[in-house]
């Protein structure tokens, strides 16, 4: 079989020189004149897990920047039925019964009927709870009330899922993109300048990659304070030098390049060159990877919360959901599973994006 | 060239001691009044005072008045607790006396040199309880639970990496290795606390095989290797899914070898030639980052360990964190980023005696 290589990467090429889009017909015609196999592309199907990433991503990152206006519970209150509905559970009374129980009226069901057969007026409003059922109380199960149920203190899990995704997005996407300018541009200029200002930066991101990276954002949030912007910054500084590395290393590879040469000879300056030849090269290694980055980010976010390490109580975040769930999975498995499955999802999705973003630009797996 | 190594690896060794120790120092705020306005285990008491008793009411402070803003370290939820009352001049005196107790009144440079002077001994220095502890003593006692953790998830993870790999190339591109291929994604995506949860939930909670929490070896010896099983099937799983797909692609470049065909052509049977043959020198990126492996599993433990109640050196960190017990965040930092750091340049140097291409580049 002969070998597509060259094609492809000739192919990159042209998108260097700024046609970033999908491979000119033109081209591919060109190309099979001078006897090379032409680059058939293979008008492969995206699929469905392709499409059903892509769905989801944009229902997390829309649920995530309009959760403030969406018609959904307070993600910090619990139903205001909680009480009154467990107290329905714990002691088997009806709702009016539960009612009194809860208002300290009576301790047991038999005691508060008997005290609504001899004519005591059961209050309309407890605590702004009126029609009181079991879909209210703390850990319940799906329902029209709530979706996706409650958590161990009755609120909505539903509202903070939508309400965590705001803080997974934020330090996924947010992280990943200030790392990606700075361990981009920091890999860029190593490996086009290479020498001094190269040694410099590999020491730094050598540095940064001596400690674990986990240890190093725990460590980080332990002696900043745990805040939406130290959690944000921790997972950027764990992500520069990955970032570094991938981008120094395929600009190396390109720096060498005829079409770099090429610019250099019609007299082109260092920055017209970084910026025009070499950029839209590396732009694509490292966006794939930045896909892969952000799932890793909300991993991160997610362990850091679970260790109650991410942002304050009571703000929710899919970790801190996780983490509650757990203490009460032996009873309610779904606290700590809905959270779960959420995430998951939303880390697959990301990891299969950047999967097929990897196939569809052919980039090569550059030396992490 | 190993001189070389080994001289970096001390040079890294010594900025990440001095990261460590700055990034505690950079914290804003008084450790010894953190540490006064912090849960009752750390609570330092109120000094005898030599001076005016001042018993009444009306003067007796708690130690928080002092600097009410330092005391309430940013992020903490709700107000500290009210521990001890002292009156203001027992706590200046307290915390004087803290200070001096873990050497906090000298200056910053000396403070460091006497710590990295005492880390190279193995000493860290005491814990900021009430009834100070070593700090070493400390992570002495949690380490057997994190080293058993770590080895027993590479060992396994190794365990099924290595034929799952060998098969995957084995069977390139057909349907076991398609199948061996999704579930490698599978496994890399899937956060290891996120597969510890549904893994509880299996065979925990719907089947009652395992128990959720885990028991020490010294203590019980079958309940550790049953309680052990959950977390390191987490710990293992994406590391299994790395390696599988590691000696894949390198499986996949030895079997094209001439040797290969040769050892076919003899007649040797398929095993054969696939463990005897071609797996040696398939497993040299293996090794590496197996070896590397090993380092990112320290981290990767913090968090299974805090999920297990595994009384290792993560379920430390998190308390010592918890517990504002800066000490032990410091030596468990350095000693994890250390170990990192020692096991990545001996990978180095191994990887080079192995394989004499890169010997002689």
């Amino acid at each position: 079989m002969p070998d597509p290589l060259p094609v492809e990467t000739d192919r990159v090429m042209v998108a260097s020189a700024g046609v970033l889009s999908a491979p000119d017909p033109e081209v591919n015609a060109e190309l099979a004149a001078d006897g090379t196999v032409p680059l058939k592309k293979k008008r492969k199907k995206l699929g469905f897990g392709f499409w059903f990433s892509v769905i989801w991503i944009f229902l997390v990152v829309f649920g995530a920047a309009f959760a403030p206006w969406l018609p959904i519970d307070n993600p910090n209150v619990a139903d205001p039925c909680a009480g009154v509905a467990s107290t329905m559970v714990n002691t088997g009374a009806t709702p009016d019964q539960a009612k009194l129980i809860f208002v300290g009226q009576a301790t047991s069901a038999q005691q508060a009927q008997s005290l609504i057969d001899q004519g005591m007026t059961v209050p309309a409003d407890v605590n702004g709870c009126k029609n009181p059922t079991l879909d209210s109380r703390v850990n319940a199960y799906p329902s029209a009330t709530h979706i996706l149920g409650t958590d161990t203190s009755g609120r909505d899990t539903f509202s903070r899922v939508i309400w965590g995704a705001r803080v997974a997005i934020t330090v996924g996407i947010g992280a990943i993109a200030v790392g990606m300018l700075l361990g981009g541009i920091m890999g860029l200029l190593a490996g086009f300048y290479r020498g001094k200002p190269e040694t410099l930066l590999m020491t730094v991101a050598d540095i940064m990659l001596a400690y674990p990276a986990l240890i190093l954002a725990i460590a980080f949030v332990a002696f900043a304070g745990q805040s939406l912007l130290n959690v944000g910054i921790a997972i950027t500084i764990v992500s520069i030098p990955a970032f570094a590395r991938i981008a120094r290393a395929s600009t190396l590879t390109y720096a060498e390049r005829e079409f770099v040469m090429a610019a250099r000879v019609m007299g082109a300056k260092n920055s017209r060159i970084i910026m025009r030849e070499i950029f839209p090269n590396v732009i694509l290694p490292v966006t794939a990877f930045a896909l892969v980055a952000v799932a890793i980010a909300i991993v991160a976010e997610g362990a850091l919360a679970f260790l109650g390490l991410s942002v304050p109580l009571p703000t929710s975040s899919w970790g801190t959901m996780i983490h509650d769930g757990y203490n009460v999975i032996t009873d309610r498995p779904l606290v700590a599973l809905t959270p779960a499955i959420i995430m998951f999802i939303t880390v697959l999705a990301f990891n299969l994006l950047g999967d097929k973003f990897r196939t569809i630009f052919d980039v090569k797996d550059t030396a992490l | 060239m190993v001189a070389g190594k080994l001289g970096r690896m001390v040079a890294a060794i010594f900025i990440v001691s001095f990261l460590t120790f700055a990034l505690a120092k950079a914290l804003p705020g008084d450790p010894a009044l953190i540490v006064l306005g912090t849960s009752s285990g750390t609570m330092i008491p109120c000094a005898t005072n030599p001076g005016p008793s001042t018993a009444n009411d009306s003067s007796v402070a708690d130690c928080r008045g002092i600097s009410p803003s330092k005391l309430h370290p940013r992020g903490a939820v709700g107000p500290p607790p009210l521990v001890q009352k002292c009156d203001a001049a027992q706590c200046v005196l307290a915390r004087d006396q803290f200070l001096h107790q873990h050497h906090l009144d000298l200056p910053i440079m000396r403070q460091y040199a006497q710590w990295v002077g005492g880390a190279l001994h193995g000493d860290f220095g005491t814990t900021y309880d009430a009834a100070p502890e070593r700090v070493s003593h400390q992570i002495a006692q949690a380490l057997p639970a994190t080293i058993e953790l770590m080895i027993l998830a590479e060992v396994v993870a190794l365990l099924f990496a290595i034929p799952l790999g060998v098969y995957s190339a084995y069977r390139e591109n057909k349907l076991g290795d398609k199948v061996a291929t999704g579930f490698s994604f599978l496994a890399l995506a899937i956060p290891n606390f996120v597969l510890a949860i549904f893994l509880v939930l299996f065979f925990v909670v719907a089947l009652g095989w395992l128990p959720l929490l885990y028991t020490p070896w010294s203590q019980d010896p079958v309940k550790n290797v049953k309680s052990i099983i959950i977390p390191v099937i987490a710990l293992a799983a994406g590391t299994i899914a790395v390696f599988a797909r590691l000696l894949r692609s390198d499986m996949i470049a030895t079997l094209q070898e001439d040797f290969i065909l040769m050892a076919r052509a003899k007649g040797l049977p398929p095993m054969q030639v696939l463990f005897r043959h071609a797996l040696r020198p398939s497993s040299f990126s293996l090794l590496t980052v197996a070896g590397i492996n090993l380092g990112a599993l320290i981290g990767g433990t913090v968090i299974i360990e805090s999920m297990f109640v595994v009384n290792g050196l993560g379920y430390l960190l998190i308390a010592a964190i918890e517990a504002r017990n800066f000490p032990v965040i410091q030596a468990v930092v350095l000693l994890i980023t250390a170990v990192f750091v020692i096991i990545n340049v001996l990978v180095d140097i191994i990887y080079s005696l192995l394989d004499p291409r890169i010997r002689h580049a």
